[in-house]
């Protein structure tokens, strides 16, 4: 039989920041926990409206995503190209996939706009020429934009990841247009920006509006992108695509992270408003209300301690210095790797806040982990509350579309909520692409 | 072509059958890839990943590490984990990139085995065939090197091969098994492997026969009967084939002869049955209906009329003009709307999407669901 060892876990896979230095965490084997909500390759590509995904690739390998598509209910746009090993000693990978990718359009049922086609971490160890494939199938196909994208997971500790690399490709697709001076666009991440954000009540005080991928309903919404005057990142895997994408259509780029530090909101906005030539604009009301929901929130919660994810938010240190600058009791924060936009607040952190600890969740140490409280805790994240066992948890993922000061006032009203509020995390956690159909 | 599925998803692959079969037996499962692909197994291809831990981990195999050979990585990492966790066994299994790079992973296993003290074995997969392949593999494997003689009984004593929750999702259909073959006389000796435990291994050799309930078993069975004498019978005792099985068992007890319960000489086109060939073999027996199997190496398990299908393209044409098909949900696409569709999800295809109406396979009476 199993033996039980949950709560236990290793001294190397959580440490208290002040004895932490980076990177964090030494790489070793890596364990999968059942936290699904954060989207994947296939959920990004969908996004495009009436585009068909293929991949070509081998079984296990393909499972994970077919299983993907079948399960936010899109297998009519996602087929797939199954290598063999035959494949691969034949030398003839770039024809079985010309040839497995012109068969599958020439079966479809309908006739996408958009065709991604993924080739995979085989194609680039065998050599395979993928701009010959790219260039042959746009050839037979002149009417569908066909784009070369990458499943490639090996590349994805040095370098650009795959989510990264595919938000590029996507934004490939957009061609230039006559330049709308109205248009502003919101890109790189899945989760919209709320349409209350301070953020997006600035575009529009400036006259100007707002797209986001979200919002594109069909193909030409997302290509009418290429009018844009001015694009905006606000998303870490965004920002590559995002600024090429600008640069490759002359317009002006502007990188927002999203940050729960109110310097770097103000200072934001001070740059964003001297680029675009709109009038400075003054933060101290919205500043005034993020201070009383957090004055709100500790009074409801008090000192009820707060686990927070990295999958949450992309900015979890941030999130927790202004937590615990207001007075909560932080206690952890699940975080594999510390990202190069929060290094200065790990610092900070560090220095100020010793005692917070810090817990891998791919590390191999962490397969038994599993906490057990007799009283509230509450989880910023499905894998904090995933591995504190708590049905109290904030369900968002890549930051929820929090953005700004509203965002801050947003954040605290989920923390009530999730105070108040039981969750069964075991059926949502285990769910993929939060914000996605779930067949389940 | 072939290859070339529009719709119809893969199957669960050969890595992901490896961790299934070897899931509850104690040891730990490495599989040498890059985080992101075969890690998915955990989501799509286990049921019991949420609330019944395994050993099973990933390489996070990098670039750099397989453009330069270091395998030194891999071999430090798992000798890491393994004095951490202190299992049973250790099994690493192959992935594309160290595939087509020649990992040597006998090598890797010794080193690993001589470093821990652990029992390790290697597993061969490439990511690129089924689970049945990975699953068939590494039970074979695990046998080989724990099987052993431990127990006497005064009744015959079977052992049920074959079982994870890829075919036998609900686990009523193991305790239903277990159940009537207890009815029957018989004790049941081990398990391999859903619902079980590592101790079954040490006295699998005392069996008198041993029961094949999946494609995955058939393999292990054939081995034990060539190494040692164990006949096996293939088939489940599901609704109509209680008593042919028990015949089989009985026969194959007294005459040391290994047989397929569900033989037959003649099939009829109006029963279509699609999915694992012993499960399906055992379903149509009643009607003698037709077997189409999506496994790449069933062919011996199939029957008059049943038919390998490897792909959409061929599954298309081997569907013929049934009345009534038996098979997964997501077959249902490719059959015409005037033909009798019963379902009966198979994990190892639809993975998470209709689990919920899995049925326990000993008591699905798919005459019943015909008629109402």
């Amino acid at each position: 039989m199993l033996k039980n060892l949950r709560e236990k876990a290793p001294l190397s896979c959580i440490m208290r920041i002040g004895n932490s230095s980076l990177p964090l965490f030494k790489s070793e084997l890596e364990y999968n926990p059942p936290v699904h909500g954060t989207w994947n390759i296939v959920h990004i590509g969908m996004q495009i409206p009436e585009s068909h995904q293929i991949y070509v690739c081998s079984d296990n390998c393909m499972r994970g995503v077919v299983m993907t598509a079948a399960e936010m209910n899109c297998l009519d746009r996602f087929s797939q190209v199954v290598l063999k090993d035959h494949d691969l000693y034949d030398g003839n990978l770039e024809e079985v996939t010309i040839n497995g990718v012109i068969d599958i359009i020439n079966r479809l049922h309908y006739k996408p706009k958009a065709v991604l086609v993924f080739t995979v971490c085989l194609h680039h160890f065998m050599g395979s020429d993928l701009r010959r494939i790219g260039d042959e199938l746009n050839a037979h196909f002149p009417d569908i934009d066909i784009i070369m994208c990458l499943m490639d997971p090996i590349m994805q500790k040095e370098g650009l990841s795959p989510e990264a690399k595919l938000r590029d490709k996507e934004l490939q697709l957009i061609r230039p247009l006559d330049v709308n001076q109205q248009a502003v666009a919101l890109l790189g991440a899945d989760i919209p920006v709320d349409e209350s954000s301070d953020l997006i009540e600035l575009i529009k005080s400036n006259g100007c509006t707002v797209t986001q991928i979200a919002d594109c309903q069909t193909y030409d919404d997302f290509l009418a992108l290429g009018q844009s005057t001015l694009f905006i990142n606000y998303y870490l895997t965004g920002e590559y695509g995002v600024r090429r994408l600008s640069r490759r259509l002359h317009r002006s780029y502007f990188n927002l992270p999203s940050t729960f530090c109110y310097d770097s909101i103000d200072e934001s906005y001070q740059q964003l408003c001297e680029l675009m030539g709109w009038q400075q604009v003054d933060t101290s009301k919205l500043r005034n209300e993020a201070e009383k929901a957090l004055a709100h929130l500790k009074e409801v919660i008090g000192n009820t301690p707060i686990m927070i994810d990295y999958i949450a938010h992309p900015q979890p240190l941030s999130m927790a210095e202004l937590l615990l600058n207001h007075g909560f009791n932080v206690e952890c924060i699940y975080i594999d790797a510390v990202t190069a936009d929060e290094i200065e607040t790990y610092q900070r952190l560090k220095e100020r806040y010793p005692d917070l600890i810090l817990k891998a969740t791919i590390h191999v140490g962490m397969r038994y982990y599993y906490q057990h409280h007799d009283e509230i805790v509450i989880g910023i994240g499905q894998k904090a509350a995933f591995f504190e066992n708590t049905p109290h948890f904030v369900n968002i993922v890549e930051g929820g579309g929090l953005w700004g000061y509203k965002g801050i006032v947003k954040l605290c009203a989920l923390i009530e909520e999730a105070y108040y509020e039981e969750k069964d995390t075991a059926d949502i956690v285990v769910r993929k692409g939060l914000g996605c159909e779930s067949c389940l | 072509m072939k290859q070339a599925n529009v719709r119809l998803p893969v199957m669960t692959g050969d890595v992901s059958g490896v961790c299934s079969v070897l899931y509850e037996l104690g040891g730990m499962v490495v599989m040498h890839d890059p985080s992101g692909c075969n890690s998915t197994y955990n989501t799509h291809d286990e049921i019991r990943w949420y609330d019944q831990p395994s050993l099973i981990f990933l390489s996070g195999l990098k670039h750099s590490d397989a453009i330069m050979g270091n395998d030194d990585k891999l071999i430090n990492d798992i000798v890491t984990a393994a004095k951490m966790y202190q299992p049973n066994f250790i099994a690493i299994c192959n992935s594309p990139i160290p595939y087509i790079i020649g990992t040597d992973f006998e090598a890797i296993s010794l080193l690993v085995e001589q470093e821990t003290g652990i029992p390790t074995f290697y597993v061969q997969t490439n990511a690129m065939h089924d689970y049945v392949h990975g699953a068939s593999a590494a039970l074979k494997k695990v046998v080989k090197m724990f099987a052993a003689h431990k127990r006497q009984s005064e009744l015959p004593l079977v052992n049920i091969i074959g079982t994870t929750p890829l075919d036998y999702t609900n686990k009523k259909s193991i305790m239903s098994l277990k159940s009537w073959l207890t009815a029957q006389g018989y004790e049941v000796n081990a398990n391999l492997s859903f619902d079980t435990q590592f101790d079954e291994l040490k006295q699998l050799l005392d069996a008198d026969v041993n029961l094949v309930v999946s494609g995955i078993g058939f393999e292990t069975a054939k081995m034990l009967e060539r190494d040692y004498g164990i006949p096996y019978v293939v088939g489940l005792p599901v609704k109509g084939m209680e008593e042919q099985l028990d015949i089989c068992l009985k026969q194959a007890i007294k005459t040391k002869e290994s047989c397929l319960a569900y033989e037959r000489e003649d099939s009829y086109e109006d029963y279509l049955f699609i999915g694992d060939p012993v499960v399906m073999g055992s379903l149509s027996c009643r009607v003698k209906g037709r077997v189409l199997c999506p496994n790449e190496s069933a062919v011996s398990l199939l029957t008059t009329g049943g038919q390998l299908i490897d792909g959409e393209e061929e599954l298309i044409e081997a569907i013929g003009h049934p009345e009534v098909v038996i098979a997964d949900p997501l077959y249902n696409y490719y059959i015409d709307e005037n033909v009798r569709f019963i379902e009966l999800p198979h994990f190892a295809l639809s993975g998470r999407l209709y689990r919920k109406r899995i049925p326990d396979l000993l008591t699905f009476d798919w005459r019943e669901e015909d008629e109402s």
